[in-house]
């Protein structure tokens, strides 16, 4: 896990440091910087799957003492990984900006749509690859912006649960609808693979 | 233990099929797989990484059966591979790939792979896409020689490489099998290459294994002749295995034992041979 971690992220550093400009960015000059933040972290590892298959490293994969498993998870750690950082930056510069530690109460419903996000993108991607995938990545995005923006709604007419609580529930689900989306993803690779 | 077993394999898919091949590479030997394009020796290789699952028949490598799973994955320490292309992450550079490496075998050898990168005279800053083809190989050889593996499994890895090149390679696989628990699987269409340095040699041809042997004894066993059509026609049948005509003349595989007394037959290189098994025809 160690190696491709590193493998990975030596090979996305440039995408990186886009990412943490983003964050930088947008979140000290707008509030909805985070959402795009956010959103960039799900294409670091598509990124990072891309340049694998660009370099044929998926051949090579099968060589090394290195499961499927493994090599499906590391991908999904480095979408965690960049949300997690993109959270704390965003609570990091609230706080900055309100003179008192503050989180925003939107950044879990944000968190828990990027972690549904990742779960569908990277199922997809593992299955049809990154070329092939991209197009249905970029509907399942729409869809899921559309969606996003009539829940969006909806709760804020509802009184009845407030939206942080909604939106740390939604983080619960998400999470778990993610790790049934690492054995899946785990299981359209090795398929891939041995086909 | 035998390095590698493969027993009575059968594959089907597309238009394809491997059939009950079947051959050994005992431990401390080197096995040359020959076979044209298309004859299923990368499929073979797939196999017997776990990437590709046969139809029916075993693949055991260092005494385990050949899967995808973590059990496997496990053996994958002790095996070193280079396939035809180095497919190494390309956004890296030579240190970088050590780095990695590191993290992905137990027993990776820093010091082996720092010598290997130096004797190669590989750039250690320029980025992988930067590099030649033949800088690509050896930084993949290099990697693939730095674990500590004992079986190296080569796809054709010699391929497009300038004959300097090649030679400075075979030479690092003679090192690599002086230590008797050291085995290497090369699969290749440069025969020389194969004549230089095999132990053993399997002709696959349309996913059929033809011939299976030690190649010191293929210049025992058999002969290559190549006869006039009436004094082909003279010969008994039976000590023929594969005919080939071409520019009026005939081109006859046999064994050396059923030689006509008195007929010379001089040595028999293994490109003969695998041009016979491929193209000859077998006598009704």
């Amino acid at each position: 896990m160690k190696g491709i971690l590193l493998k990975d992220l030596l090979c996305i550093r440039k995408n990186i440091w886009v990412c943490v400009f983003i964050i930088a960015v947008f979140g000290l000059f707008s509030d909805n910087g985070v959402v795009f933040a956010l959103f960039y972290s799900i294409m670091l590892p598509v990124n990072a799957i891309a340049l694998d298959e660009r370099s044929r490293f998926e051949r090579l994969l099968p060589a090394l003492p290195v499961s499927s498993l493994t090599y499906v998870l590391s991908k999904y750690l480095i979408a965690y990984g960049f949300i997690a950082l993109t959270a704390v930056l965003s609570i990091a510069l609230r706080t900055v900006k309100m003179h008192a530690f503050a989180v925003p109460e939107e950044l879990p419903a944000l968190m828990a749509l990027c972690l549904l996000a990742t779960a569908i993108t990277l199922v997809l991607i593992f299955r049809f690859g990154v070329e092939k995938g991209r197009m249905i990545y970029m509907v399942s995005v729409v869809v899921q912006a559309g969606l996003l923006g009539a829940l969006g709604a909806i709760m804020e007419e509802q009184t009845l649960i407030p939206l942080p609580v909604i939106g740390w529930i939604a983080f619960a689900l998400a999470a778990a609808v993610n790790v049934g989306s690492v054995f899946a993803a785990r299981n359209v690779y090795e398929n891939r693979l041995l086909a | 233990m035998n390095a590698i077993e493969c027993k009575d394999i059968c594959k089907r898919y597309g238009g394809f099929a491997l059939e009950d091949v079947s051959f050994v590479l005992p431990q401390g030997c080197v096995l040359g797989l020959v076979g044209e394009n298309g004859a299923g020796k990368s499929t073979l290789i797939r196999m017997m990484l776990g990437a590709c699952r046969a139809d029916s028949g075993s693949v055991n490598v260092l005494g385990s059966e050949a899967s995808g799973g973590a059990d496997f994955a496990r053996v994958k320490q002790d095996i070193g591979v280079v396939l035809d292309e180095a497919c190494l992450p390309e956004e890296l550079n030579a240190a970088q790939i050590g780095r990695t490496m590191k993290g992905v075998y137990a027993r990776w050898d820093q010091q082996a792979y720092e010598g290997y990168v130096e004797r190669f005279a590989l750039p250690r800053n320029k980025l992988v896409k930067d590099y030649s083809r033949g800088m690509k190989m050896k930084l993949a050889l290099a990697a693939a020689m730095s674990h500590r593996a004992k079986l190296l499994v080569l796809d054709e890895a010699t391929g497009g490489l300038d004959p300097i090149v090649r030679d400075e390679i075979l030479d690092l696989f003679n090192e690599f099998t002086r230590d008797e628990t050291h085995s290497i699987l090369l699969s290749s269409h440069i025969v020389s290459d194969l004549e230089k340095i095999c132990d053993y040699i399997v002709f696959l041809h349309e996913g059929r294994v033809l011939m299976a042997e030690e190649k010191d004894a293929l210049d025992e066993k058999y002969a290559v002749l190549t006869l006039l059509e009436e004094d082909a026609a003279a010969l008994d049948p039976a000590c023929v295995l594969r005919t080939m005509r071409s520019r009026g003349v005939v081109h006859l595989l046999i064994r050396r034992d059923r030689l006509p007394v008195g007929m010379p037959a001089g040595r028999t290189s293994i490109e003969d041979i695998m041009l016979l098994l491929t193209k000859g025809e077998a006598l009704q």
